[in-house]
């Protein structure tokens, strides 16, 4: 019944790396000695289910074997940049000591606390350098509780994309799919271990490229801010943990969209201001190195600015894998999907609560939910206006739209709506310009709309009444199927 | 081995001379911890490695001490001289208030490890001579009490330094009290100054106060301190005759020799380094000043607790003067007859008899309580601190590409349990197991989970707010929806809530004859002089978005803000906007909302639905308008 299996004898230092095409999967299993997923310790005899296109790497310090079913595209490499990682969680574990014993003798200083920018080009192992850095710092069994900031909207973290988010981690994450590279939110299934129900901070942002409304995006990333240092103030004793941030790579190729006004690098620098960075860590850049110490480590910003290897394992990954990804963190949103830590019997049939949740579809009518978008969809580029114009609506202006309007519908159609909080409903009576720094409550597609009856039907992740609630609609959109 | 290998430039010590510690041998010994696996063999690094331990250093922290002084007697063998030049140096460049912990680690490290006395006793009398000379007089008080411990803090109740060096120092200290040797009859000419006298007193105070709490019932001991606090008192009060104030000493320091025989038993210390000196053989003086805070208050307070003393003094005499009838011959003298002397004469007027020597008692209290059985976690992550600590690392490319095997080391194989679900480690001791039970324990409610309600329809759980996710404290998920563990919370929040009330915010000048009302249950703010801050403050308070609320009724109204959430968490339905919440919203419809579920969440969806009503959760939004919880917001959910 068991596939053919084979065993991998890996030397210290080694990576086995794999690589999953659509529907296949692959079993590992750690036979002998010590090895890590992502800087996850991985537990002897256990077998790990990887699905969903994962493109992973489990490394050893200090060799070990590995049993594999279901072949795939793998292979052993000798040379991984994870002496570079493992320094640089080292000296980000010194702060957050210093930190600490700072605190515990009332000379409490946050900005000791490593709080770490990631910046790098597009497929260069940011969000995997941050997921490294944060089990490592979770194993110390020290209780730090790090944050972890998602700037990145193509990644959709532990939610869907189009958005940015922070979350604090309690406990080393290991996911099996490619899909929440850091686990998923909270369910109403409880007791779930932490990285399967995680409660994060979550804005809109609506669209995949950052590059699509600048503006909108620095709005969103001081809003972010400005709550995680409330967070903190409140809440001095976490702060001690860190945060580490991933960043689109936008950020690092800032070639200007016509018509934004944003200068070059000003995104990195509203995140060192922001988030009070001291640490910016490069993903094999010279170049992105030289001009990041140039802008960030004078003594102004005090910033150590730090170039770490590449590594050799990271894959492309193509737009069309990336369709799917997208796809398939909404699908997890609304119905479920499994993760890793699934005892062996289960495998086969498929009742992991998180696995299958049941959303909710209802029939809305047109005028019970306020939809708005943000800016101008397509904004003409300012030379094209006539010559001391100003623009009719700004990049960050709500603008309301109508569902019963067709080309809105066209629009609205399988568009993710993002639902905002019940306090949204404040911000609109008083200063519509403040919604954009409003926090997600969940979710909404438009699976259907009704224009005889003035209805459309809403999905929601859980049964609760949308009606006169606020959505925000981006440029996203997801068909079930 | 190149040279190179000798320089830590991260360690900021551009000043140390390399040349001092020629390289040695590195000679990996099994058994020896980690960090000494990679310093103990190198004195310019051990040098970086200690000194860099000393900076946790900057307030008189007990564990902080003795994990220096622990450090300190471990490297006795090899590096003993470099932990007495490490030392020196951070007395010398510390800042003034620093220099005292400092001393009461140099205090500690030799009177727990004889080798070190001839270490630090070529330098030992510049460095407090230097010390005493930039402090402020409150520290030197300090450091001259510490000073009088030397004393006979050697074997044998002889001086710690031997007598060269004490008397040297202390000639410095007192010049007028010159002849005035230690340990030996004083001569009739000698005139010891008020302040002299004072230090000895304090230090003989403090010795009592130890002794009274290993015996609290002693009376005979309790009299005996009445009557110490009774002459400071005296001496302070500057009334006294340089005769008086010679006389005063003579008692006090045998008084001190009295105590100080049966504390420390005559334990000869070997001067072989072979030998461990896990036992410490005298008492450190820090131990008998847990903080300066507390010495401070001890100053202060001072006239309050002596009048409640000289109280108490009064019925003792009677005990007292038998004792000294039946130890004359002695050494010990009769401090209560010389009170009573003193009484007679008219310097000191003698009082009532009444109240319990309320200040004492409660010293004595609030020093066993700051001495917790948590040792050995603290230990600990003392241990990993250090160890963290100890590595050299820089933030630049190329220090990155270096191989630190230490590191893995922490990683894996610092805590020895295991977790064969998914590969998490925990420590071996108290809190570790707590923590791998609970860790266990959420395994076992998943996989039961997982087996038993297989087909119940679960969703995902709506976002939380901004304001609660700012204001949640608890990022452990599992646990808190839980909240299985009741009684630890209550324990929790009682500490908590004594710490709300502790807290305080200055009045801002010009602020302080207005009074100020708590918005959220609009009773006054209590205004309050503290003593240590010469400040005015609002007790009780605390100030959020220049609004200034009782901070109890502030936490209240946020963890009910909290505890609404998870109540509706946790019947799985949303935080829906309920209609009476949003009276004031004019766009709100009702619609022909039909409600049509997937597949078996039908049934348990429309029952959720109308339980939502009940949750207005907006509290946040306008804290001013909360009505404060009448009791503890604690989510009761079974």
């Amino acid at each position: 019944m068991a596939p053919e299996s084979r065993e991998f004898a890996l030397s210290p230092q080694n990576e086995f790396r794999f690589e999953l095409d659509p529907g296949e999967t692959l079993s590992l299993k750690l036979l002998t000695g010590r090895a890590e997923l992502y800087g996850a310790e991985l537990p002897q005899e256990r077998t790990y289910t990887f699905a969903s296109e994962y493109k992973g790497a489990v490394f050893t310090w200090h060799g070990c074997t590995l049993e594999m079913r279901h072949a795939s595209t793998e292979y052993v490499a000798e040379e991984t940049p994870m002496v570079s990682y493992l320094n640089c969680h080292i000296a980000s574990e010194q702060m957050r000591v210093r930190s600490s014993i700072a605190r515990r003798h009332g000379i409490g200083n946050q900005t000791q606390a490593p709080r770490v920018l990631m910046l790098g080009a597009e497929n260069s192992g940011k969000t995997t350098l941050c997921k490294i850095l944060l089990n490592y710092a979770l194993r110390a069994g020290q209780s730090w509780s790090p944050l972890i900031i998602n700037l990145d909207p193509l990644d959709g973290a532990w939610t869907v994309p189009g958005t940015l988010s922070a979350s604090h981690f309690t406990s080393p994450v290991v996911v099996t799919s490619a899909d929440n590279p850091f686990g998923t939110t909270a369910t109403s299934a409880p007791g779930s271990l932490s990285f399967a129900g995680l409660l994060p901070l979550v804005f809109w942002f609506g669209h995949i490229d950052p590059k699509h409304n600048l503006d909108y995006m620095r709005r969103l990333i001081s809003a972010l801010g400005a709550k995680v240092d409330q967070h903190y103030q409140d809440y001095p004793e976490f702060s001690a943990s860190g945060i580490f941030i991933d960043t689109p790579a936008a950020f690092a190729n800032p070639n200007q969209s016509p018509g934004q006004s944003i200068e070059k690098y000003a995104l990195i620098g509203a995140c060192v201001e922001l988030f009070r960075v001291n640490t910016i860590i490069v993903m094999g850049n010279e170049k992105l190195t030289v001009e990041m110490q140039k802008r960030f480590a004078d003594s102004r910003h005090g910033v150590s600015v730090v170039k770490v290897p590449r590594s050799g394992g990271v894959v492309d990954i193509d737009a069309a894998c990336r369709r799917r990804s997208v796809a398939r963190q909404l699908r997890g949103y609304f119905y479920g999907a499994r993760h890793a830590l699934r005892g062996e019997r289960e495998e086969d049939s498929d009742f992991d609560p998180e696995a299958t949740l049941a959303p909710t579809s209802s029939v809305v009518s047109f005028d019970g939910l306020h939809i708005y978008r943000i800016g101008e969809e397509s904004l003409a580029p300012s030379s094209a206006l006539p010559i001391g114009a100003p623009r009719a609506i700004s990049t960050t202006q709500p603008i309301v739209v109508d569902p019963s309007s067709p080309m809105h519908q066209s629009r609205l159609l399988n568009g993710v709506l993002a639902l905002l909080g019940p306090s949204a409903l404040s911000v609109v009576q008083n200063d519509l310009s403040q919604l954009l720094e409003c926090s997600v409550a969940g979710f909404l597609v438009i699976t259907a709309i009704d224009q005889d009856q003035r209805t459309m039907t809403v999905l929601a992740p859980s049964a609760a009444s949308v009606e006169g609630r606020i959505a925000i609609l981006g440029s996203i959109e997801w068909v079930e199927g | 081995m190149t040279a190179a290998m000798y320089q830590h430039p991260g360690y900021g010590q551009p000043d140390y001379p390399q040349q001092r510690y020629p390289p040695q041998q590195f000679m990996p010994q099994p058994g020896v911890p980690l960090y000494a696996q990679y310093y103990a063999y190198d004195p310019a690094a051990f040098y970086a490695f200690y000194r860099d331990q000393l900076r946790q250093l900057v307030q008189n922290s007990r564990p902080v001490i003795q994990q220096l002084t622990q450090l300190a007697i471990e490297n006795l063998g090899l590096m003993g001289q470099v932990v007495t030049d490490s030392i020196a140096d951070y007395i010398r460049n510390a800042p003034v208030p620093v220099k005292l912990p400092a001393f009461y680690l140099l205090d500690s490290i030799t009177k727990n490890c004889n080798p070190y006395v001839s270490l630090f006793a070529p330098i030992v009398k510049d460095l407090f001579l230097q010390a005493t000379r930039t402090v402020d007089p409150q520290t030197r008080q300090k450091l001259c009490e510490m000073l009088v411990t030397w004393r006979n803090g050697g074997p044998n109740q002889t001086p710690l330094f031997g007598d060269k060096v004490q008397v040297a120092i202390e000639r410095e200290i007192w010049p007028e009290s010159d002849s005035n040797r230690y340990g030996r009859r004083r001569h009739g000419q000698s005139c010891p100054t008020q302040s002299q006298v004072l230090t000895e007193l304090e230090v003989l105070l403090a010795l009592k106060e130890k002794a009274v709490q290993d015996t609290p019932y002693d009376g005979e001991l309790r009299g005996q301190m009445d009557a110490l606090f009774q002459l400071r008192n005296m001496v302070q009060a500057s009334g006294v005759t340089p005769n008086e104030l010679a006389e005063i000493l003579t008692s006090v320091r045998s008084l001190a020799k009295s105590i100080g025989a049966p504390a420390a038993p005559p334990s000869h210390v070997p001067s072989a380094p072979a030998v461990p000196y896990g036992a410490p053989q005298q008492v450190p003086f820090f131990q008998s000043q847990p903080s300066t805070t507390r010495a401070s208050v001890m100053h202060s307070d001072l006239s309050a607790s002596l009048a409640s003393l000289a109280k108490l003094a009064a019925p003792q005499p009677a005990q007292s003067t038998a004792t000294t009838a039946a130890a004359a011959p002695s050494a010990i003298p009769d401090i209560s007859s010389l009170f009573k002397s003193l009484v007679a004469a008219g310097i000191v007027p003698s009082a009532g008899s009444g109240a319990a020597p309320a200040g004492v008692t409660s010293q004595g209290d609030q020093k066993s309580e700051t001495s917790p059985v948590t040792d050995s976690e603290l230990e600990e992550t003392l241990e990993y601190e250090r160890r963290v600590l100890a590595i050299d690392i820089k933030l630049t490319s190329a220090d990155l590409m270096k191989e630190r095997p230490e590191v893995i080391s922490l990683l894996y194989d610092r805590q020895t349990t295991q977790c064969k679900q998914c590969g998490l480690r925990f420590h071996d001791n108290a809190k570790g197991k707590k923590a791998f039970q609970d860790h266990l324990d959420q395994h076992f409610r998943q996989n039961n989970r997982t087996n038993q309600q297989m087909g119940r329809g679960y969703s995902r759980s709506w976002f939380i707010e901004a304001d609660d996710w700012v204001h949640d404290g608890l990022p452990d998920t599992g646990d808190r929806l839980h909240e299985h563990n009741v009684s630890r919370s209550d324990e929790v929040a009682a500490k908590k809530r004594k710490e709300l009330e502790r807290s305080f915010v200055v009045i801002p000048p010009g602020e302080d004859t207005k009074p100020r009302f708590c918005p959220i249950c609009k009773e006054q703010l209590k205004t309050e002089f503290l003593e240590d801050e010469e400040e005015w403050v609002w007790r009780n308070a605390v100030e959020h978005k220049s609004t200034i609320y009782h901070a109890t009724c502030r936490a209240d109204a946020l963890s009910a803000t909290l505890a609404n959430r998870l109540r509706t968490e946790t019947k799985g339905s949303s935080r829906a906007v309920t209609p009476e919440g949003r009276s004031g919203t004019p766009q709100l419809q009702v619609g022909n909302v039909k409600s049509e579920t997937n597949g078996s969440t039908a049934a348990a969806g429309a029952k959720r639905k109308a339980e939502d009503d009940d949750d207005a959760v907006d509290v946040h939004v306008k804290v001013e308008e909360v009505e404060p919880p009448l009791k503890k917001a604690r989510p009761s959910i079974n």
